[in-house]
């Protein structure tokens, strides 16, 4: 493979993680655009979203469709429990003592998840086979389709959702003044339940869709949650465009650092750009200066 | 520094936020030992003047000069350190302290210990510690809150409160203390109270600025008052001249 | 938290004092020292983190990079190149305080969980830097080897003599900290804490106290992980990763936040609850979850703060519902 086919493969690569860190984010930004609290069990849901879909798929052997169905609804039936449960019923409403209940929650799911499924990575099988595709040069699985697709596919679900139905809209009022959502009818409580519900579906989704390439296993979460958070950071915290843009040029830079500079020192890459971005532009590359200065 | 009559001078000030003019070309001379009261319709920018004046935030432009010294675009630490020192709005009172300990916090300027003195608890720590004690004791005597010094802040009583607030506020020995709405949710014989308590600060050398809605309060005591409406100045004067303005009238009661 | 507890803080000092000296002759179970040793060395990081979490307001999930940088510092420059230990332990905690500065400087002027996040992040690249420059640090499998701390012909080489060793520091860390905590400084911090603006605006550096106070938690961070190389002569990435900042920012939690006794409280018990979870490894980070959970659900002041708070706010209502009826 020559030097260009070689960059277009990190790329493509690096896209097809970016789709993940990029619904990951996306999952952050709901959670906190209702919030404003950072939901540290975002990367569990992705875990989750695995597992579950191991559990069926594999195990149960229920067929694909209904497993991937199964399996979203499971973990957004999670992230509504959550809020539900320990947040709402938290004596303390301090943020950030809800953003520390989150990293217990986070640290309660990876534990069960340890004892109810092992500590091995789980295989999924790839949702159409495993054909490669030549396209200049690189190699594409049919799963990194898959991944394009159903990311394409959530994003623009999201824009209809919070563009042109109600409670979208409603959940847009919310994240932006929720004293006056609830004056004009608004049903507060239920938008921030939604919001973690729908936080666990993005999760779950993203979860799905990489398994088949990564494996699964109780702690795929963690990094994928920091990541994706990065992410979500690198785009500007709160906006979704940020969200998407910020997931993917984090994978593709990731992937180029890996294949060009040095693949020992991946995930720091990451964490590189996590660190320069919060010390030289907090508000991202979209943010609109959301106070994040004091 | 030469003594002037003019102890703060805010100059031609311009405040932005986003797309929001809140300030829009205010000027003020504040005299030295005077009461300077700024009223106004709510939104008026009244808050926001005491903000770009304690350093909260940099004018967009003008200047603000205190005691000769330019202190617009200087951080709060370093202009409370020129000796201006203020109260809140939505009171700031370190909840998480006893009355007496945030009195103490008022105290900060007027010590020195450091990290390094303070772990090893050096003998001039202590020292220290035991005046501002002392110190503490005797402002909260002179606010009537000495009975209280141990309690727990949050245990206060909302006029209490207010008034531990401008304790802590005098602690730093201020040349100008900033009142943001002192009578705020006081009942009328508090509000008396606090008449009292602000001319015995003016009776102590300090130069006012109020910012207040209870109109006999600020009627009462004030030497002159600024009014601002929808950011911009529309009139100053003495209590009396202010009263007969009929564009002050006109924007409290609008136009009839 | 005022002055008559100062009588009473001298007392507990010296009662502290006195347990330090007759425990390891009246515990004869080599297993339980070994226990207490690893409760001292979380005291030393606790205490110091909880001047930043329960002091000053700010979270960093990030301590266990400073543990171990003290660590490695510490191992690598007296093993491979033969420095003298006790001068390395102290560079070690100044070399730890600089990186702790270049962090904090920046990291503190965002809000919180912005700090949370690059507080984390850089202590990812920490332990990935452990792991990855393997020539130096010995990679994932560790770094052996290490000498045993010295004084004269005393040398520390057994968990007896480390418990002198490493409780001589601790004690010496909380009573830092106590004084620290009663002083112009403390309650400088307790006033960040609680409104910053005032803080500001009464004098106080906001922006400068926070680092100094980040730096100070670091060192005494880097303290605890060079007195643990000098311990157990081994130390490796794993003991450095982030579920080990998760867990001391949990004792400070549990422990409540804004007491010095609670975090030695608070390190104590979780130190003892993850060595009795150990038997079975896998319950550790389901156990930790729950039990960081569950407090901050439910006593979010800590366990010995929330029981003192409910306390006091019985003794003042008391105070404030006069009896009405004649």
């Amino acid at each position: 493979m020559d030097f260009h086919e070689q960059i277009f493969q990190y790329i493509i690569s690096g896209l097809t993680i970016g789709a993940i860190y990029a619904l990951v984010a996306l999952g952050y930004n709901i959670v906190h655009n209702a919030t404003g609290i950072v939901n540290f069990v975002q990367g569990e849901f992705v875990t989750l979203g695995g597992m579950m879909m191991y559990t069926y798929y594999t195990l149960f052997e229920i067929p694909l469709l209904f497993s991937f169905f199964l399996s979203v609804a499971t973990v957004t039936f999670i992230g509504g429990l959550i809020e539900r449960g320990p947040i709402r019923v938290a004596k303390s409403k301090a943020i950030i003592i809800l953003v520390f209940i989150t990293i217990g929650l986070s640290s309660t799911i990876r534990g069960t998840a340890l004892l109810v499924w092992g500590p091995d990575n789980m295989p999924i099988p790839s949702f159409s086979g495993e054909k490669v595709i030549h396209v200049m040069g690189a190699a594409i699985l049919p799963q990194h389709l898959w991944i394009f697709a159903i990311t394409i596919g959530v994003v623009i679900f999201l824009q209809y959702f919070f563009h042109r139905t109600l409670v979208g809209k409603a959940m847009r009022a919310t994240a932006f003044n929720r004293k006056a959502a609830s004056l004009v009818g608004v049903n507060v409580n239920y938008m921030i339940l939604l919001s973690f519900a729908m936080s666990g579906s993005l999760g779950a989704i993203g979860g799905i869709i990489i398994a088949p390439i990564t494996t699964t296993s109780y702690d795929t979460g963690i990094m994928l949650s920091l990541k994706g958070f990065s992410a979500a950071i690198l785009g500007g915290y709160g906006n979704s465009t940020g969200a998407i843009l910020g997931g993917l040029i984090l994978g593709v830079l990731e992937s180029l650092g890996a294949g060009l500079i040095s693949s020992k020192f991946k995930n720091a890459i990451a964490f590189f750009i996590l660190l320069l971005v919060l010390f030289f532009k907090p508000t991202g590359l979209l943010g609109h200066g959301e106070a994040d200065r004091i | 520094m030469s003594y002037s009559d003019v102890i703060l001078r805010v100059e031609k000030v311009w405040k932005e936020f986003g797309g929001i003019l809140a300030l829009y070309d205010v000027s003020l001379d504040v005299k030295r030992n005077e009461i300077t009261a700024i009223i106004g319709p709510n939104g008026a920018g009244k808050t926001t003047t005491l903000n770009l004046i304690t350093g909260i935030y940099p004018p967009t432009s003008g200047k603000i000069t205190f005691e000769g010294k330019v202190i617009s675009g200087l951080k709060p630490f370093r202009i409370s350190a020129q000796g201006i020192t203020r109260t809140f709005q939505n009171l700031q009172v370190f909840q998480n302290m006893s009355v007496l300990e945030n009195v103490m916090v008022g105290l900060h300027t007027q010590t020195q210990s450091e990290f390094l003195s303070c772990l090893l608890h050096l003998p001039r720590v202590k020292k220290e510690e035991k005046t501002v004690k002392e110190e503490g004791y005797s402002i909260l005597r002179f606010l009537n809150l000495e009975k209280k010094g141990h309690w727990l802040s949050s245990g206060l009583p909302y006029g209490e409160q207010k008034r531990l607030e401008i304790a802590r506020a005098l602690a730093a020995k201020p040349k100008m203390i900033l009142l943001d709405e002192p009578a705020a949710g006081l009942n009328a014989k508090e509000i008396d109270e606090m008449s009292e308590l602000i001319l015995k600060i003016k009776e102590m050398g300090i130069s006012i600025i109020l910012v207040e809605h209870v109109m006999n309060l600020v009627m009462g005591i004030s030497d002159k008052i600024m009014v601002l409406n929808y950011g911009q100045k529309i009139s100053e004067g003495t209590p009396k001249e202010v009263q007969r303005d009929s564009q002050v009238i006109q924007a409290y009661l609008g136009k009839g | 938290m005022f002055s008559f507890i100062k009588k009473r803080e001298i007392l507990v000092l010296v009662i502290f004092a006195l347990a330090i000296i007759l425990i390891p002759i009246a515990v004869k179970n080599k297993y339980y020292i070994i226990v207490m040793n690893v409760i001292g060395l979380n005291t030393i990081v606790v205490v110091g983190l909880n001047l930043l979490i329960g002091f000053a307001g700010q979270i960093s999930l990030g301590h266990a990079a400073f543990y171990g940088l003290g660590a490695y510092l510490s191992a690598i420059l007296t093993t491979t190149y033969g420095f003298p230990p006790w001068p390395t332990v102290v560079l070690a905690m100044i070399i730890t305080g600089m990186v702790a500065y270049f962090v904090g400087y920046p990291s503190l002027k965002l809000k919180g969980h912005y700090l949370v996040m690059a507080t984390l992040g850089f202590s990812i690249i920490v332990n990935i830097f452990m792991v990855e420059l393997d020539q130096i640090t010995g990679g994932p499998s560790g770094f052996p080897g290490i000498p045993h701390l010295s004084i004269g012909r005393l040398v520390f080489d057994s968990d007896f003599k480390n418990f002198y060793l490493i409780w001589t520091f601790a004690f010496f860390c909380i009573l830092a900290s106590l004084n620290l905590v009663n002083s112009r400084v403390g309650r400088a911090l307790k006033a960040i804490d609680g409104s910053e603006i005032a803080a500001n605006t009464l004098g106080v550096d906001t922006d400068r106290y926070k680092v100094k106070v980040f730096v100070l938690s670091a060192m005494f961070a880097s303290l605890a992980g060079s007195l643990y190389a000098h311990y157990i002569v081994f130390i490796s990435p794993r003991n450095f990763d982030f579920y080990y900042s998760i867990q001391v920012v949990t004792m400070v939690i549990v422990g409540g936040m804004g007491s010095v006794w609670g975090a030695f409280f608070g390190a104590s018990l979780l130190t003892v609850l993850s060595e009795i979870l150990h038997v079975a490894e896998k319950f550790n980070i389901i156990a930790n979850g729950v039990i960081l959970t569950l407090v901050l659900i439910f006593l979010p002041e800590g366990v010995a703060m929330g029981l003192f708070s409910l306390y006091q706010r019985w003794k003042i209502r008391s105070l404030i519902v006069p009896p009405q009826k004649n």
